[in-house]
């Protein structure tokens, strides 16, 4: 719902000659939008509920996605400060598992208006990289993955892209992938994730067999996901924006916060999702700032970061 | 220059074999000998040194190893073989520990008469296929459940070579689980120290009275040296050129095959 007010605002606003003094970057996987409460923007006492679930749909399983109940979606647009304050805004990800245009159909079905273009995951940074080195992977990543792979040639690979993809962790693809490494194909990790939650419990990620590979072939993959400095200055490159003009905001103060400071942005950390107490002690630099929840963060970015000039 | 190869050889009392990749290659049927290794064996057992194997190998019993090579006419028994399994166990059963066992199926037989209920702690082999992504899981399920999670890993190597390529081993998987939980997994067999020190005590003999010659530079080689043996690698098996170049451990020697190692050995003995 945030993002659906979102974009309605920019484009309903006057015109596109914003001046992009500061660029927002939100996380929606692990969502900073849970437990929001009484706040201050109206616009986030929407996103709440509609983001906890896309949490859950990431980490867990599309099943047990509950029917979704925009309430507050036809509020007032004018109240979006933060689309009305002329920042442009790009939603950050580590996904590994799902496609752009499937995050983008159920943000749809949410009703959010969304564009593509806004949103920026762990999987277009590989594609990005893929690209820019000009070479054909084997796709250890799982089939919803694909579909942001498509055009790229694959076959007589020379590269190794890993995501998470349980299908593909036998000992024969992990043989493949190894085999092509010592013989100088880059390893590309889409993040190195040690494991996740499944509804039977934790599960291993990627990382452990990047690791594996890693040793078995005594090279270094280049992650390419957060907490990456490559990661924020893709995500920030098609806006023009330098990282010291930017400002991310997360739940996750090492991946998030941390990675994104480390490139120059400002972090804001936020107290919902996955946050913890004392998170914000256990990076240094510390946070810019903690806040309870999203809305508080838009609140003081409006109030004391942007150029009102 | 006593200390240089061939000619420390004039000290040494033992020789210790590295077996896959030395002895033969492995492979669909079981591999074949490398050529000229039968023959090495024969001549360096009817000459004054002892000898002894030292095998990493965990996809058979150790019975059945042997016997393989037995039959691909290799003069050798078992009781000169030292390999992980047979010390694993000796280790579960000194600290009372179940293990949870992800090994080769064909391994299983060695852990008879080990309690595996209720498992306190993990042990991996080179399990090839069974290294599945839900048994990989299994084992990581277990170790996260323990308060103190205690992994042992026969062996720590990268790979091996058999008929049709390379072949990921089982130190992929033990830095797998490192990573995944934490930890620092116990390694029982080559190039764990109390491994090679077993079979000096079995010869009688001192470090530097010892000579090991295997294929990988690191856990053979370097392995041995770090125990006060001499290392020799032979350009079989998995041996890659690189390997003469690697930025920590230098080999004493470096020969073609194993029967060229012999030649050499049997040479400088005699003068």
């Amino acid at each position: 719902m945030l993002l659906g007010f979102i974009v309605g605002v920019l484009n309903n606003g006057d015109g596109c000659s914003y001046t992009r003094r500061f660029l927002i970057v939100f996380v929606f996987f692990p969502s900073v939008f849970s437990r929001c409460c009484s706040p201050p923007v109206q616009l986030v006492a929407v996103t709440q509920q509609a983001l906890v679930r896309q949490k859950q749909v990431n980490t867990k399983s599309q099943e047990e996605e509950e029917p979704n109940k925009p309430v507050v979606l036809r509020k007032d647009p004018s109240k979006f400060l933060l689309r009305r304050a002329k920042v442009a805004v790009k939603f950050v990800t580590n996904t590994t598992k799902e496609c752009k245009r499937t995050l983008l159909e159920r943000l749809r079905c949410l009703s959010f208006d969304i564009e593509e273009r806004e949103i920026f995951t762990s999987l277009t940074a590989a594609r990005n990289l893929l690209e820019l080195k000009d070479v054909r992977p084997l796709l250890l990543v799982e089939d919803s993955a694909r579909e942001d792979f498509a055009g790229i040639e694959t076959t007589d690979p020379n590269a190794v892209v890993i995501g998470l993809a349980p299908d593909h962790f036998n000992y024969e693809m992990l043989n493949k992938a190894f085999r092509l490494i010592l013989d100088g194909a880059p390893l590309i990790a889409i993040h190195k994730a040690r494991y996740y939650k499944r509804k039977d419990g934790l599960a291993l990620g990627p990382g452990p067999f990047v690791t594996g590979l890693e040793y078995s072939t005594d090279t270094q993959a280049t992650v390419v996901g957060k907490p990456e400095k490559t990661f924020f200055l893709e995500a920030l490159r098609d806006l023009n924006c330098s990282p010291e003009e930017a400002v991310m905001i997360g739940d996750d103060a090492r991946d998030d916060v941390g990675g994104a400071q480390n490139t120059g942005m400002l972090g804001i950390l936020v107290k919902t999702g996955k946050y913890r107490a004392g998170d914000e002690g256990k990076i240094n630099p510390p946070p810019h700032l903690t806040c309870e929840s999203f809305p508080e963060a838009v609140n003081h970015i409006l109030q004391h970061l942007l150029d009102t000039k | 220059m006593a200390d240089q190869w061939p000619e420390c050889v004039s000290r040494v009392k033992g020789v210790i074999l590295d077996m896959c990749g030395v002895l033969y290659d492995s492979g669909e049927g079981g591999g074949v000998p490398i050529e000229g290794s039968v023959e090495a064996v024969r001549r360096l057992k009817s000459s004054d040194l002892q000898l002894r194997f030292c095998t990493n190998e965990t996809q058979a019993t150790r019975e059945k190893f042997v016997a393989k090579l037995q039959r691909m006419g290799f003069d050798i028994d078992v009781r000169e073989v030292f390999s992980p399994a047979p010390a694993v166990v000796s280790v579960l059963k000194e600290r009372c520990l179940r293990p949870h066992l992800l090994v080769h199926d064909d391994l299983l037989p060695e852990f008879d008469g080990v309690d595996k209920s209720d498992p306190n702690c993990v042990v991996i082999g080179d399990a090839a296929d069974n290294f599945s992504y839900q048994n990989m899981n299994a084992a990581f399920h277990v170790l996260i459940s323990l308060d103190k999670p205690l992994l042992f890993s026969m062996g720590r190597g990268r790979y091996y070579k058999e008929t049709d390529g390379l072949k990921l081993d089982v130190g992929v998987y033990m830095k797998a689980l490192e990573y995944a939980c934490d930890l620092e997994a116990e390694v029982v067999g080559k190039p764990a120290p109390m491994f090679f020190q077993s079979v000096l005590n079995d010869m009688g003999i001192q470090p530097h009275e010892a000579l090991m010659i295997g294929d990988d530079l690191v856990n053979d080689v370097g392995g041995a040296q770090r125990c006060g043996m001499k290392g020799l690698q032979v350009r079989t098996g998995k041996y890659r050129p690189s390997d003469e170049t690697h930025p920590t451990v230098t080999a004493d020697g470096y020969v073609d095959n194993l029967a060229c190692a012999v030649d050499a050995i049997l040479e400088h003995r005699r003068v």
